[in-house]
């Protein structure tokens, strides 16, 4: 029940979630055992590229990894860039009065704007994710979820100490 | 969004509501569309005016019909359909239409026509209430959109009449 009003509370502090996610030196906004869509992993070890995506392992060959502030920034440039797309075909065969060209720039635009936001180019991996080394993140890989939880914070201060 | 389907579903479903939406922002734009047509009907000859075995009158008509429809076509314009009635009054019906004549129009350039021909339906009665017969001829039209909602109206040309005799 716990899980379920932390959740609700997160949907209101949504933009800032994404911050929040890359500072090391707080764990992270959900205890494990809480299954809510957003959560991320904690950051102990490296989740393999099926882990992380969570589809079937086939769509694991083609890396789609984006950091959290790239697929903010994907999502908000293909929003405003189709309503601003939409509102120029409009406006374009309003004044052409022609329905098709309407159409038309709409369609090309959208096909634009999926080539732009789909492929994960550079542009959206400009703030990669910093795990810990694989040496310390073994040591506590055996231990349970919520001493796990509680070792990786307390293991990357010690990470950061040497 | 951490996979390029998940981005690829959200561009796809975000595209389509939004087009949903422009579709209806054309459709709302027609409502600024202030037309002004015209027509006008003559009746050349009534070919024939009989009764039929079980009592119905039936009337054959050669019409001129002029009309000038072009005002009627937005971008939003698919075609216009539009159909010539009779429309009179008999004691048992308060109002009779009987669809005489009809076209498709599919672009602004045929809107304006003149077209010479007999009646395309039969003009039946119900009953033999036609001699001597007032009746008007109304120019009915639909304009048919792309998308959204259809406009319908008419133009109403009083003063045809029916002879007192079949022939």
């Amino acid at each position: 029940m716990e899980c379920f009003w932390r959740y609700i509370r997160s949907l209101g502090a949504f933009s800032s979630y994404y911050k929040v996610v890359l500072r090391e030196d707080i764990s992270p906004l959900f205890p494990r055992h809480c299954t809510a869509a957003l959560s991320p992993p904690p950051l102990a070890v490296r989740p393999t590229e099926t882990e992380q995506i969570g589809l079937c392992p086939i769509f694991s060959r083609f890396p789609s990894g984006m950091d959290w502030q790239g697929q903010k920034l994907s999502e908000q440039l293909m929003q405003i860039m189709l309503v601003a797309v939409a509102v120029a075909a409009y406006v374009t065969g309003f004044m052409i009065e022609s329905f098709r060209i309407m159409m038309l720039i709409y369609a090309g635009g959208v096909v634009l704007i999926a080539l732009i936001t789909v492929q994960n180019w550079p542009l959206f991996n400009r703030h990669p994710l910093k795990w810990l080394e694989p040496s310390v993140a073994d040591e506590y890989s055996k231990e349970p979820p919520q001493q796990q939880a509680a070792a990786a914070s307390s293991g990357k201060k010690k990470s950061t100490k040497k | 969004m951490h996979s390029w389907g998940y981005r690829l579903n959200a561009v796809a479903t975000f595209s389509l509501t939004v087009l949903g939406v422009m579709c209806g922002m054309v459709s709302f734009s027609d409502n600024f569309n202030h037309p002004t047509p015209s027509a006008d009907v003559r009746v050349l000859n009534i070919n024939w005016f009989q009764r039929h075995p079980d009592g119905n009158d039936e009337v054959s008509m050669t019409m001129n019909i002029t009309a000038n429809l072009q005002s009627l076509f937005t971008w939003n314009t698919k075609q216009v359909f539009v159909f010539l009635a009779a429309e009179y009054e008999t004691p048992m019906n308060s109002l009779n239409q009987v669809s005489l004549w009809d076209g498709i129009i599919p672009t602004k350039e045929h809107a304006r026509f003149w077209i010479h021909t007999a009646n395309k339906y039969r003009f039946i009665d119900q009953g033999s209430n036609l001699r001597g017969k007032d009746f008007n001829l109304t120019l009915h039209w639909h304009v048919m959109p792309k998308t959204g909602k259809m406009f319908a109206d008419k133009i109403v040309m009083p003063g045809y009449h029916l002879l007192e005799d079949y022939r």
